[in-house]
């Protein structure tokens, strides 16, 4: 019997009639038959080549000013406190502003870089080291004017929620290239999401494509850590007896869900190191935390953005992460203009810059694609009364800015503009659908071929509109 | 005759009765050309619009002039709809002649298996008897069997041991919770509102109500009818209308500066679409934008089935700078039998109080009297409130000013809510003044911002709270508010009154530079001890808009008789009736000698406020219906043509033509004629037993959808279905005793090669289990499940940090923190559903978030679920409460190990298995005798109840090898 025993357990038996734990896929082996979740992350083909392989998505949540970061409008500042003409707001829907409100300038100076033409707010000065690799969107639109339904349209292309967000539609179609991490991964920073994970929801896609958090507090990842006082080789050896008796089931119920299972066991015991590996940034070159302002230990964007880049080097193809506070409605606590915007701009500003350098410097930026932006911008009115150290902005989405960088985009490149006072865009506007279907092109994604069935519908990231915005391929 | 597509090419080719649009070769003859060019009789395409660019119409010239090319295959197909299956009644297919005529135990097998031999393949063997009590209980109970069950039914060996099995668990309550879960993923249910705020809701109710419907095996039709239209059936019960919250399970956001009107009409559309898949199968959602592209439903069909649900109250009835509540929209009161009582005693008591505090006797006249005459001696002395304003996000700005009054400047918003707070350290507080002050900044030198200088207040408000402790703050009982000048109809007493739609206003006719006053009179003496915190929220709501307090003041008294100047002042010794009797009131609201009355009744009102009454949302129709428009592109701005409520025209008539309202369209959802609620519904009950409907798209009967597998079978269930009177354990009977779904669900490579998703059923059902039932098996397993049914949503422990992660998790944050032991180990389904935040385990097992109706899960197998089931510390838990039994088990390890195992997969080890077990039960016994810490700390960290001489390395020993029979395959799959 002893004998009979050790011949089939363990990995003896399993290498035996190849469910080794390789990194061949077992759908392959198994020849994809039966198994309703056959490696639904193993890697597809795109529709043609990409120019861009993963990406980073610096998602700045409640909607940074654009005319106090990157906007300089000198006619604002010079018609600040004149009431708005009434013609560039009309039919446009705001939040809170009603009536005829005041325009209101940049509290901030704006400096021209002379080497690549392109004027800076004082609040982004890191920003300047980066101007020749990245390309500004100064026409992104948006119909959503809440957060929530911006937000989502942004992730999902719609405003409802139970729609797949972006970095799901990615994995569906592209599928992973990592085995040992998820294949999309979101760090939060800065204030709470407003939308609790929906904003990294799969939506009607199976749950294996939804982003999974990285967490700087607790386990990186939940469940991630063996209960207490049970050690690695504890595990390692119920495992084994896991995997033994999963492996009986298999050869008798012939059920290829088993082996994908096995299959799954394994490369969470993988996840058991590999994620508590990647997350610890203590290790980083003294130059690397200089050049990021990183601070090992804590929650900051800065670490988050260290940790996007130590994740695509690990074949991460999706990273999102969320930096939240930007809502700058005025009052005295932190929705103030002129006390909070200055610091979430530190937040941001060096850490955004390091990121696109260190990319580049590893040889990472050609094939990476870097977005950095919120669900909708300001307006160029005041929200309540003026005062030197009280200021605020309303949501406007009819005219804002993001940046892009990277894989396939040109560099040092700016599209799209607003008026002289930032109300509406006077050129190549930039729809949400259009960014999505521009994300999805550079990932060598058609995207109105990516679609998913369901409730009898074929449904896609764009809905049925999306253009593909030329002007900013390289 | 299918509507021209020019998408299509048989549409557009094919014969036509107006004649050929298109003739290969001759653009003259051709209709598309004639009509874009504008060349024939016909008046030119796009009608009405811009004529297309000379560019593209030479194009089609040429397309046409070419031979018109168009490959077979390219853009869609119209089919004739009237030949759709699924559009026709279900009739009652003959039975078949099989082979194998000693297989069939009823009418579904003689048609699977009469499929199978025309497939030449054989039903595999019935399973054991341990998996079959397993795949019962889990299909029935979703509930694995204890070990007294499967001894039961292993030993009764007379015939009809498992019909009468399966009549017992069917009659199990657990029945009801088991067939819930499905049901609440279709109807959205979630104890959230979504969206930014994602407050909490109490809809618990109508969970509760699913449950017991199934439970009392309440039939499919009446079902459906009390939850769409409930409220609307003749001496409709309060049951009736918590059935309704079925539709109230939809969105609601109430982020600041939302246009409440957008949110309302995507909850109706949420309701078509959501009626729609689950009674019809159908995607008529399609058609909310444009007439559906492959089936027959035009978009005025859809705007008229969206009439029929358009007409009901709203969630948020305001404009959303109002928007407050934690519930909002219509519900119900449902107390406990015992509340009931309680409720109505208080209610008599606050009402005998109140009729001694109205009653004018002649003694109390006496007594008026007497204190008339003493008025020279009273006085109210005043202390003016440092009140600090609350920053408002509507625009409004409100400043303290040195005399301590304050002003509102800034945007004037329709309707206003001023909140100001302040600290006193008054105590016995009697009276509130509130001061309209006139102010050369306001219109008309007036003290208000309406355009003729006054103001409407409505609502008046006061939250007291110590400023020693953390008590939460509570509303303060105003009994009655008196004024020195009131428009007629606009008195103070209206604030009280609180209706939203009048309140205090000031006589018009007096001088507007007056400074008035309204006096609130408090029902007992308000004030803590060591200060008390004060907020006063003061709305202005009035329909009249823009009428809100420009500068006020308020002051408190602590006086016997508050405001008793409103009395005494000069010119109020002649008094109109209505004055003497508001006197007379005031009188006995602050007289000594009734004191005690109205302690009493302020006592019995704060007993009735903290009844904690659970409510449900409801459904509630407008008092009349709401125009409907057809809403262009789906466009809740653009408005199109008006229509009536109305049911798609290639469906069945409603019975009696009747065709308005929620009750017809219940009604005619659940005719026996509607060719596809029975065939729908009996599909989903199919797909929970066999992994996948008989139609592999049960949200989808319509073209594009998938064809039946077994067609016959399909229709066959359906018209038994509807035939005994939509009765679902009927159903659920007839699928459990079937010889098909008895049968064993091992396959063979060759097997599954040929049917990998086993739709011909040549074996029996194996896939994984859902989400909830997952931790369910893991609690049973563990002797850890709390089998109560019903109530409110619970708070098992989450990871840390959960909760932070989430914008707006302020109303639950303090809820999921130190769950009472007993809730702690409930079902799954009575996990409270927050939206934006979904119980994690959940979440990795597929459940969906509830934000849409879902018809089927998708089944996942992922590396996050596995350390679910390894460590999270629910299952955790369960490993220990599994292990600890395992070890008192008597008998050898082998013999714990056995029972460890059947109570997970109900069936024995087999030797290979027990060995391996037994050995990984040494191994770590060995490595944790080597370090008892590390055992003391696993067993102690689960919940457990140890004893002080408990033996750690044993224990932790047999946790771990728990924690492998909770993570087997098996244990979390249905065999």
């Amino acid at each position: 019997m002893k004998e009979n025993l050790d011949s089939i357990t363990r990995r003896h038996l399993l290498r035996g009639t190849g469910l080794g734990f390789g990194s061949i896929a077992l759908s392959q082996l198994l020849g994809g038959a039966g198994a309703d979740s056959t490696d639904l992350l193993a890697g597809k083909k795109p529709h043609f080549t990409p120019t861009a392989k993963r990406v980073i998505f610096l998602f700045m949540a409640d909607a940074p000013s654009q005319l106090d970061l990157f906007e300089h409008k000198p006619k604002l500042t010079e018609m600040s406190g004149q009431p708005i003409p009434e013609e560039l707001i009309k039919g446009q829907r705001f939040a809170f502003l009603r009536g005829v409100p005041k325009i209101l300038g940049s509290p901030w100076k704006f400096e021209l870089n002379k080497k690549s033409g392109v004027y800076l707010s004082e609040l982004m000065p890191h920003h300047n080291d980066v101007l020749d690799d990245i390309t500004f969107l100064r026409s992104m639109w948006t119909e959503e004017f809440n957060h929530v339904p911006a937000q989502l349209f942004l992730n999902t292309g719609s405003p409802r929620l139970g729609r797949p967000c972006m970095g799901s539609w990615v994995s569906y179609g592209l599928g992973s290239e990592t085995k040992d991490l998820p294949g999309y991964v979101v760090l939060a920073s800065g204030k709470a999401s407003r939308c609790g994970t929906a904003c990294w929801g799969s939506g009607f896609l199976p749950s294996v494509y939804q982003g999974v958090e990285f967490r700087s507090a607790g386990d990186p990842v939940l469940y991630l850590s063996n209960p207490p006082g049970m050690s690695s080789e504890v595990r390692r050896e119920s495992l084994d007896t896991l995997n033994t008796l999963n492996r009986q089931s298999y050869l008798e119920a012939g059920d290829p869900e088993i082996a994908t299972r096995i299959n799954s066991f394994e490369m969470a015991y993988r996840m058991q190191t590999s994620v508590p590996e990647l997350m610890d940034i203590s290790k980083e070159p003294a130059a690397t935390h200089a050049m990021y302002g990183t601070e090992p230990g804590k929650t900051s964007f800065a670490n988050n953005c260290l940790l996007a880049r130590r994740l695509v080097e690990r074949g991460c193809r999706f990273v999102q992460l969320y930096h939240g506070g930007w809502d700058h409605h005025g009052g005295n606590g932190d929705q103030n203009l002129v006390s909070n915007l200055p610091e979430r701009a530190r937040q941001v500003d060096q850490a955004s810059a390091a990121l696109i350098k260190d990319l580049k410097q590893r040889g990472l930026l050609d094939d990476t694609l870097v977005i950095w932006g919120g669900e909708f911008g300001r307006t160029s009115m005041l929200q309540g009364e003026y005062s030197k150290t009280q200021l605020g902005r309303d949501h406007h989405g009819k005219g804002y800015t993001m940046w892009m960088a990277g894989g396939g985009l040109k560099r040092g490149f700016s599209l799209g503009a607003t008026d002289e006072l930032g109300t509406q865009i006077t050129e190549d506007p930039v729809h949400i659908h259009d960014l999505q279907a521009t994300i999805l092109h550079l990932l060598g994604i058609e995207h109105t071929k990516l679609t998913y069935r369901f409730q009898g519908r074929d449904f896609r990231l764009t809905d049925v509109h999306g253009e593909v915005v030329k002007k900013i391929l390289a | 005759m299918a509507q021209l597509r020019l998408d299509a090419r048989n549409s557009v080719l094919g014969p036509r009765p107006s004649g050929a649009v298109v003739v290969p070769g001759k653009p003259d003859e051709s209709t598309l050309w004639q009509v874009v060019a504008g060349a024939g009789t016909k008046p030119r395409m796009p009608f009405g619009g811009q004529r297309l660019p000379d560019e593209s119409i030479e194009i089609i010239r040429q397309w046409i002039e070419q031979g018109a090319s168009w490959p077979e295959g390219a853009g869609v197909t119209v089919h004739d709809a009237q030949q759709h299956w699924a559009y026709a009644k279900p009739v009652r297919p003959g039975m078949p002649a099989v082979r194998n005529a000693s297989w069939p135990r009823n009418s579904i097998d003689y048609l699977v298996l009469s499929r199978l031999e025309k497939e030449g393949l054989a039903p595999s063997g019935e399973a054991g008897k341990e998996t079959l009590i397993r795949r019962v209980s889990l299909d029935t109970r979703g509930l694995p069997p204890s070990i007294n069950e499967i001894d039961a039914f292993l030993s009764d060996v007379a015939p009809g041991a498992y019909e009468r099995l399966v009549d017992r668990m069917l009659g199990a309550p657990q029945y009801g919770e088991r067939w819930a879960r499905p049901w609440l993923d279709l109807a959205r249910y979630a104890d959230s509102n979504g969206y930014e705020k994602d407050r909490s809701r109490s809809i618990w109710l109508y969970r509760d109500w699913v449950i017991g419907a199934f439970n009392r095996n309440m039939p499919f039709d009446q079902f459906t009818i009390e939850q769409i239209a409930g409220d609307l059936l003749p001496h409709a019960t309060l049951d009736q209308r918590i059935a309704t919250g079925f539709h109230r399970n939809t969105l609601i956001n109430d982020e600041g500066g939302v246009d409440a009107e957008e949110f309302r009409v995507a909850a109706v559309l949420d309701r078509v679409n959501t009626t729609a898949t689950i009674w019809l199968g159908s995607t008529i959602g399609c058609a909310q934008c444009h007439n559906h592209k492959y089936d027959p439903f035009s978009q005025e069909e859809y705007y008229r089935f969206f009439a029929l649900l358009n007409n009901d109250k709203p969630d948020i009835e305001a404009d959303a700078f109002n928007v407050r509540a934690e519930n909002l929209g219509p519900q119900v009161e449902v107390p406990t039998p015992k509340q009931a009582v309680e409720q109505e005693r208080l209610q008599r008591e606050v009402a005998r109080h109140t009729a001694t505090l109205e009653k004018q006797t002649p003694a109390m006249e006496a007594a008026q009297e007497l204190w008339e005459k003493g008025w020279e001696k009273q006085e109210s002395a005043w202390k003016a409130i440092d009140a600090t304003p609350q920053d408002s996000l509507d625009g409004v700005k409100l400043t303290a000013l040195p005399d301590k009054s304050v002003i509102a400047t800034g945007r004037n918003p329709d309707q206003a809510t001023y909140i100001l707070t302040a600290k006193t350290d008054i105590r016995g507080i009697t009276g509130i003044r509130l001061e309209a002050i006139p102010d050369g900044s306001m219109p008309n030198g007036g003290s208000g911002r309406a355009p003729d200088g006054n103001f409407i207040l409505t609502g008046f408000e006061l939250e007291v709270s110590p400023v020693k402790t953390q008590a939460d703050p509570k509303q303060v009982v105003l009994s009655a508010a008196f004024a020195d000048s009131a428009r007629h109809g606009f008195e103070a007493e209206r604030v009280v009154e609180a209706t939203g739609k009048t309140g205090w206003s000031v006589r018009e006719d007096g001088p507007r530079s007056a400074v008035h006053e309204a006096v609130f009179l408090t029902e007992v003496p308000v004030g803590f001890e060591g200060g008390t915190r004060v907020k006063f929220t003061l709305k202005q709501e009035s329909p009249e808009k823009q009428c809100a307090l420009g500068r006020f003041r308020i002051s408190v008294t602590t006086a016997q008789y508050p405001g008793l100047n409103l009395w005494t002042s000069p010119g109020s010794k002649v008094r109109s009736q209505e004055q003497k009797m508001a006197l007379a009131k005031y009188f006995r609201l602050t007289t000594p000698q009734l004191a005690e009355t109205r302690k009493l009744r302020a006592e019995a009102r704060e007993r009735l406020q903290h009844l904690d009454i659970p409510t449900s949302m409801v459904i509630e129709a407008m008092p009349e219906p709401r125009e409907s428009h057809i809403l262009i592109r789906g466009n809740f701005m653009t408005k199109g043509t008006q229509v009536s409520g109305g049911f798609p025209a290639v469906l069945h008539k409603p019975a009696k033509g009747e065709a308005q309202g929620r009750l017809a369209l219940a009604r005619w959802l659940v005719d026996n004629e509607n060719p596809l609620v029975a065939r729908v519904t009996v599909n989903r009950i199919w797909e929970q037993y066999f992994g996948r409907g008989i139609v592999e798209t049960p949200d989808d009967f319509g073209t594009r959808g998938d064809r039946p597998a077994n067609p016959e079978l399909l229709d066959w269930l359906a018209v038994e279905f509807m035939e005994k009177g939509w009765d679902l354990k009927a159903i659920h009977r007839l699928i459990l005793n079937s010889a098909t779904y008895r049968q064993a669900s091992n396959v063979t490579p060759q097997l599954l090669e040929r049917d990998p998703y086993n739709r011909l059923l040549a074996r029996g059902p194996r896939f994984r289990l859902e989400a909830e039932f997952i931790r369910d098996i893991a609690l049973t397993a563990g002797g850890i499940l709390n089998s109560k049914i019903g109530g409110p949503s619970v708070y098992p422990p989450l990871p840390e940090g959960i909760l932070k992660n989430s914008f707006s998790s302020y109303d639950v944050k303090n809820l999921w923190v130190n769950p009472e032991a007993a809730d702690r180990y409930r079902r799954g389904i009575y996990t409270f559903w927050r939206r934006t935040e979904p119980y994690p385990s959940f979440l990795t097992f597929d459940a969906p978030r509830r934000d849409v109706c879902v018809v089927n899960r998708s089944r996942t197998n992922t590396p996050l679920q596995a350390l679910v089931t390894l460590n999270d510390p629910a299952f955790v838990e369960a490993a220990a409460g599994l292990g600890q039994r395992m070890m008192q088990e008597q008998g050898t390890s082998g013999e714990r190990i056995v029972y460890g195992f059947r109570r997970c997969v109900s069936r024995k080890p087999k030797q290979i298995e027990s060995l391996e077990l037994e050995n990984l039960f040494r191994k770590s016994l060995g490595m944790f005798q080597k370090d008892p810490e590390a055992a003391k700390s696993l067993a102690s960290s689960s919940g457990l109840k140890l004893a002080a001489n408990t033996d750690y390395p044993e224990l932790a020993s047999w946790i771990l090898v728990a924690n492998v029979l909770l993570n087997l395959d098996e244990t979390i799959t249905k065999n």
